[in-house]
């Protein structure tokens, strides 16, 4: 791997050449240790980039380590973007062929387990004896609630059931 | 480490042998999990012949062409319609509507409540989800009663199917456990995984006459904390009263340096559920093990949706005062009422109009795993979903910045638990009976 390391307390820089590693996986692997370094990339994207990487953990030990997993990181990410772009033409079919068949211009295979449950048509207008119900229930639901509201409470002489506004008035 | 994780000396993949997937370590084996969700786990070794190209011979070979690793026998219009199941393509509606009935001194009116209702069946999908929201479950009775009988009516006039639950912290008085189940409405008991179960004999009638009744089932929404009682004490303690499940969300942990032990909570209290017992189901783990294709021909009625929490796609909240929010979290934000989570008020905005708002559209486009660097690699991209309205409240923006988010790693660290315990051949059956047994959160 041609690369040019450069060592700085707490950071470590390197440059590599894009043709030879890919654009994707440098910065990938950048964007990913930002968790354990704050990232920097300079340089031209089509040629060469600097990768700076400043450790937020003090120490050489953790200095090794942001090391350590970078060229590991970069490693991985060539092999997730090499499998990402071997695969263009396949997810470019498969998202075209889901759109088709979502929109009922391609018939889908079916499913392989049970069909999924028809989606319910949109609620439809209620009757008047339906209404009725309704209206009944609620005059309940209001009568219960006044209900609630004027039954006589238990003495409280500390004000303990105030609440915060009752206590210190409504927040602006 | 990063977020990922990686596999040593790992050989270029052969383009015309590896189908589209990706990859983990997980319990020291490689998970590698296909674009729609078929998961397999593999030894380092078997990887890289997997990645070189492997052999018709190789005793993983059927197992891996069933399931769509093997890029020379794709079956690319099932591999199309896997998709189309799995993505927003197939989204019909939010998942449950989530309705605030008290918030200080506010209270939903009856009529709001009735629009609610009249909104969530307007909501297209298999069934009708509410979830009431009080912290004090008598002073809201009336109400949960009405939208639990409203609903029962409703569903008896649409024929749609309805499930309600009253979300609270408070145990209501052991004498409503009839009432609750006469009337179909579910209990979801909140509490703090640092404080004592509580859950005694009152909360136990609960289970009971739910079970009579064929109500739907108590469950328990469990918030960890720093300093959680063990697992397996709230095990125990579900089991003893009768709950059938409980809701352990990754929502808990605030910052990265809590993940490891929520992770550790996490993976101890999946060990208990599946431990020998009454049956025990975790929902999160439930809800993303729904979001995957059925495995082994396994039949399913529904494909899950969106995670619970999940702006839009996976709920909306209604506030007392009937105001329509993109999600509870996004409703109780600071900058509510004037941020693109608000998406306008029962009674005049209907289902219908929800997709040509900007805020929805870009709420969806947030939550999307393609758009994000980390996401679109993660293996677990087809089962997780992390809500953009919990990236606004960790850090500030809705799209998050993934290698620091408390709520990607929290995720990330709740589904290497699950998966660790797929790769256990004596636990998978258990697990992915959860996800067959039809949960709506």
């Amino acid at each position: 791997m041609k690369k040019k390391t450069t060592r700085s307390p707490g950071a470590v820089t390197e440059t590599f050449k894009v043709a030879e590693h890919g654009l994707e996986p440098i910065l990938g692997a950048a964007y990913l240790l930002t968790d354990r370094a704050y990232a920097r990339v300079d340089g031209d994207r089509a040629k060469s980039l600097t990768v700076t990487l400043v450790c937020k953990a003090p120490g050489a030990a953790a200095l090794k380590a942001l090391r350590e997993a970078f060229e590991l990181e970069l490693a991985t990410q060539k092999v997730r973007w090499a499998m990402a772009k071997n695969n263009v033409g396949v997810r470019e079919y498969v998202a075209r062929q889901a759109v088709l068949f979502a929109s009922g211009h391609a018939l889908a295979p079916a499913p392989q387990a049970a069909p999924n449950a028809q989606a319910a048509p949109a609620a439809e207008p209620l009757s008047a004896d339906q209404q009725a119900e309704i209206d009944r229930l609620i005059a309940e639901v209001e009568t219960e609630i006044k209900e609630l509201k004027n039954r006589p409470a238990g003495a409280d002489p500390d004000n303990v059931k105030a609440t915060w506004e009752e206590k210190h008035g409504e927040a602006s | 480490m990063s977020l990922l994780t990686e596999v040593d000396a790992l050989p270029a993949p052969r383009a015309d042998r590896v189908a589209p997937h990706r990859y983990r370590v997980v319990a020291g084996r490689v998970l590698a999990v296909s674009e729609p969700g078929h998961w397999a786990f593999l030894s380092a070794p078997e990887y890289r012949e997997y990645l070189a190209g492997l052999p018709d011979a190789h005793p993983r070979f059927d197992e891996l062409r069933v399931k769509g690793f093997l890029a020379q026998y794709l079956d690319f219009d099932r591999l199309a319609a896997d998709a189309m199941e799995g993505s927003l393509l197939s989204w019909e509606g939010s998942h449950r509507l989530v309705l605030t009935l008290a918030r200080g001194r506010a209270r939903m009116s009856p009529d709001t409540l009735r629009e609610a209702v009249d909104f969530a069946f307007t909501i297209p999908g298999p069934a009708v989800c509410l979830e009431l929201v009080a912290a004090d479950p008598e002073a809201v009775w009336p109400l949960a009663r009405f939208a639990a009988e409203y609903a029962a009516r409703r569903s008896e006039w649409n024929g749609r199917r309805s499930r309600l639950w009253l979300r609270t912290p408070a145990l209501p008085p052991a004498r409503r456990a009839d009432e609750y189940a006469r009337v179909g409405l579910g209990l979801a008991l909140v509490r703090d995984a640092a404080a004592a179960p509580g859950l005694g004999v009152a909360a136990a009638r609960f289970s009971a006459a739910a079970a009579e009744r064929a109500a739907p089932a108590s469950r328990l929404v469990l918030t960890w904390s720093p300093k959680a009682r063990s697992a397996p004490i709230w095990a125990s303690a579900l089991r003893a009263a009768g709950f059938g499940s409980a809701l352990v969300s990754p929502e808990a942990p605030t910052t990265l340096a809590q993940v490891p032990a929520f992770a550790a909570f996490y993976a101890a209290f999946l060990d208990a559920a599946v431990s020998d017992g009454p049956p025990l189901r975790e929902e999160w783990a439930a809800a993303a093990l729904r979001r995957l294709p059925p495995e082994g021909g396994r039949p399913r009625e529904e494909r899950g949706g969106p995670l619970p929490g999940v702006d839009v796609s996976g709920e909306l909240c209604a506030a007392p005062d009937g105001t329509l929010f993109a999600s509870e979290r996004g409703a109780a934000s600071p900058d509510a009422q004037g941020g693109i989570g608000a998406l306008g008020a029962l009674g005049t905005t209907a289902w219908e109009e929800l997709a040509a708002k900007e805020g929805v559209r870009a709420l969806l486009a947030a939550a999307e795993g393609d758009h994000h660097p980390l996401c679109s690699q993660c293996a677990y991209k087809p089962a997780c979903t992390v809500a953009p309205s919990r990236h606004l409240a960790a850090q500030g923006t809705y799209w998050g910045n993934l290698p620091l988010s408390p709520a990607c790693g929290a995720q990330m660290a709740a589904l290497d638990a699950l998966f660790a315990r797929l790769a256990d051949d004596s636990l998978r059956e258990s697990l992915l009976g959860w996800a067959d047994s039809w949960s709506l959160l």
